[in-house]
């Protein structure tokens, strides 16, 4: 028999099955040993199963024990409340936190003197200290007025007509007076609390006072009289034909109510009151005649400066109009929401009969109207501004921005405008002088008076106070004296010394001394020169030719002025202009109406010039030196007063180099190219032909007030 | 093949039993795991319910603040005796010192009607007894005589009570001073003259004479008053004495009374004023003279139809008295609003004019004397300037210093925790008062009209 072999399988199986079993055991063991273990969560712990019932056990033992607790560490207790007590000074405390208000007027006394019994004391208040204005300056001036303001000053004061001439041209000397005002003093005089919050005076109530107005202007002049001294005092009325409260201001019943309506009209016309405009210069054919009115600041500083370059003079007229446009923007923003109108009620809900709704509101209250008014003034004076601010940036200067710009203090809302301006310019103006004399002035404001009819409040050395509506600053300083333009002025320009060594071929009495006098009279808005040669005994007289233009305007109709700043339009209330239309006279044009662009002459006339004074000799001058010889002529006038005059003095003098510019200003006025704007020799087109150069509305407003003369200085 | 078969037939066992091993322990495995993840899961469930019980015994002790804005008292543990009981105590003390107070905002309200006992507070409060809630029987003779008691009688009675009164006898002293005038100008005439002979001098005294006498009448007047006023000044309803008032409108009256009670309190406060007292004289008052007094009229009830169950659904939302008021600020600048469709549980407001001539330095305090008097609150007043001279003319003398007319508008609350008893049906209907609970047929009957003590 062959051996069977048994394959190492069959040989080894057992063992292999034995093995994987034993592993496998060995495999099931670790895994019970070493493997993840059965866990329960108990109380978000993982606890292994056997843990788990004694784990519960230990949360019942607590419970138990928190449950049969006695004593607690951390037991709340009710917060003490004093209820009643606050409930008792809730009801008791009330809802003013003091029981008395801090001042009261002064009841009205009864009438007959009856006894009132025990008065108990009121708040006695003091007077307010008005800060003074500025020092004045003074400017005197020759201009020729339109005839339609010297007839609309008559209309409205008849008896003002003899301060103006008869008719055209209207040459009239004046005066014009600037002074400054801070109203920010003014405000804290009226704030001031003279002891201080604690003391018994309290300061004046914010709502007497935070509508104070500008009343009007008071302006008194002296007169130097012939021995130097100063005398004459003299109240100087307000300007013919501008606004002036002075009447309203005098009335003797006027009560509480009409002055808070006055003050409201003067804060709304503000512009008019202290700073009035001067009469408008006459225009004839589109020309103004003479130059326009200056403020006196700047005059006097034009007349010292010789003018000065454009370049200062168009600063100075910036810094003049960004000046009032800020205080006109102020003005605007201190202004709150208009009031709701008069008369109670619209409170509550609802209600029975009496405590009502509101007023109507159908129509805005007069406020809001003039408001409209004033803004667009301030457009317009905005606009003239950027224009300034071009022509100076043109001419190279620079300008910087206001940081102030926008900028509004809280504490000046509903405070009358006036009170948040640091400083404003007032004006007034003089025509009541007379040629060749010299004046000086000083400046008074009035204001709202916050006391008045409140004598009850003051004390009894102050009451008076109380009887006027209006408090009055101090004067300001007295000006600087100026001399009125006189009649005619004479400068000798040349001369020659009478020849002693008799070699010379002249005749005459002096032995051939001759002088050369330059006079000079004031006509149609420029001084007017003639040079006439003067022998020993000759007056000094002469002739020049100057334009007739009063018969231009009888040919050609008055052309209306520009309307003034602030200013009525010359002619009266409601009517419209177009600046530089022609407009026939009163009564419908006469004459004969030129064609557009007709040729015409301009007509002249003679004018004589006088001085009252005629030459006695020429010689040489003491001063003279024998490589220079110094001539002066001796003139006598007819009260026999003796003057020596030198020509080379006389050419050097200020004054005449002024009447000279003025004369050759005037002589060059009408002589110029057809056809250009204001030429001479030809007329304007019609309205519908002209170029539209200008609004329709009237324009902005010019500087200082519109038209005026300039020329002539003292 | 033949040998693997051979093999597998001669040692099936072993071979089938090693196989059996190797195969099965997936599956014992397997379903070894799925028994114990559900074992493990149900011993979880059973410790969670188990331990969920445990700690779901803490529970949270509160006590409500009494003031909303304070913050509750909490405490968060196991139930506990000493908690309960700790706790228990704090909402008592709680509750005493809102009684106390309660007690004293009730009493405040009440105003000068409060009195110690409910009888002394009924006589005081109400114009006519028995009417409210409801009268016995029909009440005939009770609502007959109100409209008298309201529209004739009550208004006097306030006004004596602080010694207010009119100015002098217009006809007495016009007569007086007719008198003077025919004697003092009898004694100016020079004899054999007559009247148009006086110098002009004399006649002006005799007119500052005369002046003088009018207005030193006018001053004692004042002297013997504590202010100026009259019943004309109180604009009252159109009332017919005559005609029987039903009980809504009888309430109404009845309020309107509570509010001129307490307007003549802040006055007589405001002026310092004591019963009993001799008058201060008007010249020495804040307060001068009571111009108008004008309350605001209640909402309409609805009027009740013959056979209607008073206790059928309110006319007007019902209103829940534990609920905290409304506050709507377009209603008032208090902010206080009742009447229907308000919500408003716990009080209801009216409103009331008032002009008067006070002192102007005291204006802050008669303004104070109003909150003083009751829960009054002044939601809105003006002030204007007063014609002296003028009210002069008629009588009135103010005293030497500066005075001002005040308008002013009153906004009144009144309690329901004290007027609710006394309203009548309609009135609850129209306000949305749900009806009171059956009383419990065991426990005694309250008498009707009874209220809680004043």
């Amino acid at each position: 028999m062959a051996v069977q072999r048994i394959k190492p399988i069959e040989r080894h199986v057992e063992k292999i099955v034995l093995g994987a079993s034993a592993a496998g055991l060995l495999g099931v063991i670790a895994w019970q040993v070493a493997g993840t273990r059965n866990s329960i969560t108990v109380d978000k712990k993982a606890l292994d199963v056997a843990q788990v019932y004694p784990a519960l056990q230990g949360m019942a033992e607590k419970l138990r024990s928190e449950m049969t607790r006695t004593q607690f560490a951390d037991l709340p207790s009710a917060p003490v409340l004093a209820l009643q007590e606050e409930f008792k000074a809730r009801i008791t405390k009330g809802v003013s936190p003091t029981s008395q208000l801090a001042w009261s007027p002064a009841a009205p006394k009864l009438p007959g003197g009856v006894s009132t019994g025990t008065v108990v004391t009121v708040a006695r208040i003091n007077v307010p200290a008005v800060p003074a204005p500025s020092p004045a300056v003074a400017f005197a001036f020759m201009s020729t007025v339109a005839d339609q303001e010297v007839r609309n000053a008559i209309a409205q004061e008849p008896d003002a007509a003899g301060l103006f001439s008869g008719g055209n041209p209207h040459d009239m000397p004046a005066v014009s007076v600037e002074v400054e005002f801070s109203g920010k003093d003014l405000r804290a005089a009226l704030e001031r609390d003279p002891d201080g919050p604690n003391g018994p005076v309290p300061a004046i109530p914010r709502a007497w006072w935070d509508a104070t107005a500008a009343l009007g202007v008071e302006l008194v002049r002296e007169r130097r009289l012939p021995d130097g001294t100063w005398g004459e005092q003299t109240a100087v009325p307000h300007l013919p034909g501008r606004l002036s409260l002075a009447k309203d201001l005098a009335a003797a019943d006027l009560t509480a109510e009409q002055l808070t309506e006055l003050s409201k009209l003067a804060a709304t016309r503000e512009e008019e009151l202290l700073r009035p405009s001067y009469y408008a210069n006459a225009v004839v054919m589109n020309n103004m005649i003479g130059s326009p009115w200056e403020p006196p600041r700047d005059a006097v500083e034009s007349a010292k400066a010789g003018e000065g370059s454009a370049a200062e003079r168009k600063r100075r007229e910036y810094t003049r109009e960004l000046r009032k446009l800020q205080n006109m923007e102020a003005a605007r923003q201190t202004q709150g929401a208009p009031d709701p109108g008069a008369g109670g009620g619209g409170r509550g809900v609802g209600g029975p009969g009496g405590r009502g709704v509101g007023p109507g509101r159908d129509t805005p209250p007069p406020q809001q109207a003039q408001r409209s008014e004033q803004e667009i003034r301030l457009e317009r004076q905005r606009a003239l501004v950027a224009r300034l601010k071009q022509e100076l940036e043109a001419l190279g200067e620079k300008v910087a921005a206001d940081p102030n710009a926008g900028r509004q203090n809280v504490a000046d809302r509903g405070v009358a405008a006036l009170l948040v301006q640091e400083k404003f310019n007032v004006y007034a103006h003089d025509i009541s002088v007379k040629r060749g004399e010299t004046y000086r002035y000083q400046v008074r404001l009035k204001f709202t008076n916050p006391l008045y009819g409140r004598a009850g409040n003051l004390e009894e050395k102050d009451a008076a106070f109380a009887a006027k509506p209006f408090m009055a600053s101090p004067p300001s300083a007295w000006s600087a004296p100026v001399e009125v333009p006189q009649q005619t002025y004479a400068f000798i320009v040349g001369g020659r010394p009478r020849d002693i060594t008799g070699s010379s071929s002249s005749t005459g009495l002096g032995g051939g001394a001759t002088a050369s006098a330059e006079l000079f009279a004031f006509t149609w808005g420029h001084w007017r020169s003639a040079r006439v040669p003067l022998e020993p005994g000759d007056a000094l007289e002469a002739t020049v030719e100057v334009p007739d233009l009063a018969k231009v305007i009888e040919a050609t109709g008055e052309q209306m002025p520009t309307p003034p700043p602030g200013g009525p339009v010359p002619g009266g209330p409601g009517r419209t202009i177009t600046p530089g239309a022609p407009v026939p006279p009163p009564g419908g044009p006469t004459g004969n109406q030129p064609q557009p662009g007709a040729k015409i002459e301009i007509p002249r006339k003679q004018l004589v010039i006088s001085k009252d004074s005629f030459l006695l000799d020429v010689t040489a001058a003491p001063e003279s030196e024998p490589r220079r010889t110094l001539i002066q002529a001796v003139l006598r006038d007819l009260g026999g007063r003796i003057a020596i005059r030198q020509p080379d003095r006389d050419q050097a003098d200020a004054l005449y180099r002024r009447l000279v510019a003025s004369a050759r200003s005037g002589e060059d006025q009408f002589n110029m190219t057809p056809g250009q704007p204001g030429g001479g020799g030809m007329l304007p087109p019609p309205p519908s032909e002209r170029p539209e150069t200008e609004p329709a509305q009237p324009p902005p407003p010019t500087p200082g007030g519109g038209g005026g003369g300039g020329g002539g200085g003292g | 093949m033949n040998n693997a078969v051979e093999v597998l037939k001669k040692h099936w066992l072993p071979i089938a039993l090693g196989g059996a091993v190797v195969l099965l322990v997936p599956p014992l495995f397997y379903f070894s795991h799925s028994w114990n993840s559900e074992f493990r899961e149900r011993v979880q469930k059973e410790v969670d319910a188990d331990a969920g019980k445990l700690a779901g015994q803490r529970i949270t002790y509160r006590v409500e603040p009494i003031r909303p804005s304070d913050k509750p008292i909490e405490y968060s543990g196991a139930p506990n005796q000493t908690l309960i009981d700790h706790f228990k105590k704090l909402r008592q003390e709680q509750a005493a010192a809102s009684r106390t107070v309660l007690d004293d905002v009730l009493k405040f309200n009440k105003g000068v009607r409060a009195a110690p006992t409910a009888e002394e507070f009924k006589k005081r409060a109400f114009l006519v007894q028995g009417v409210f809630p409801q009268p016995a029987d029909a009440g005939f003779v009770e609502l007959s005589e109100f409209p008298r008691k309201f529209a004739v009688e009550s208004v006097p009675a306030l006004l004596n009570s602080i010694r207010a009164g009119e100015p002098a006898d217009p006809a007495k002293l016009a007569a007086d001073l007719e008198l003077k005038r025919k004697q003092e100008l009898e004694a100016a005439t020079p004899p054999g003259g007559s009247a148009e002979a006086i110098p002009e001098e004399q006649v002006r005294r005799i007119i500052d004479g005369m002046l003088a006498m009018r207005i030193g009448r006018y001053q004692e007047q004042a002297q013997r008053l504590n202010l100026y006023a009259s019943p004309l000044s109180f604009a009252l309803p159109q009332i017919d004495v005559n005609q029987r008032a039903t009980l809504e409108r009888a309430w109404d009256w009845q309020q309107m009374h509570w509010i001129h009670e307490d307007l003549i309190a802040f006055i007589a406060r405001a002026n310092g004023i004591t019963p009993g007292q001799p008058p201060k004289g008007v010249a020495s008052v804040p307060v001068k003279r009571l111009s108008l007094v004008q309350v605001w009229p209640l909402p309409e009830t609805p009027a009740p139809t013959a056979g209607a169950d008073p206790n059928a659904a309110a006319a007007a939302a019902p209103t829940d008295p534990t609920a905290l008021p409304p506050f709507n600020p377009y209603m008032s600048v208090t902010g206080r609003w009742s009447g229907p469709g308000s919500g408003n549980g716990l009080y209801d407001i009216r409103r009331v004019n008032v002009e008067l001539v006070v002192r102007t330095s005291d204006i802050p305090a008669v303004l104070n004397a109003v909150g003083q008097t009751n829960f009054m609150s002044v939601i809105d007043f003006d002030v204007k300037s007063v014609d002296v001279f003028k009210d002069l003319g008629e009588g009135f003398y103010y005293g030497p210093e500066h005075v001002s007319s005040l308008s002013l508008t009153i906004e009144t609350v009144w309690l329901r925790e004290w007027t609710k008893p006394f309203m009548p049906s309609g009135v609850r209907t129209a306000l949305g008062i749900p009806p009171e609970a059956p009383a419990d047929p065991a426990a005694a009957p309250a008498p009707a009209g009874n209220p809680p003590p004043g």
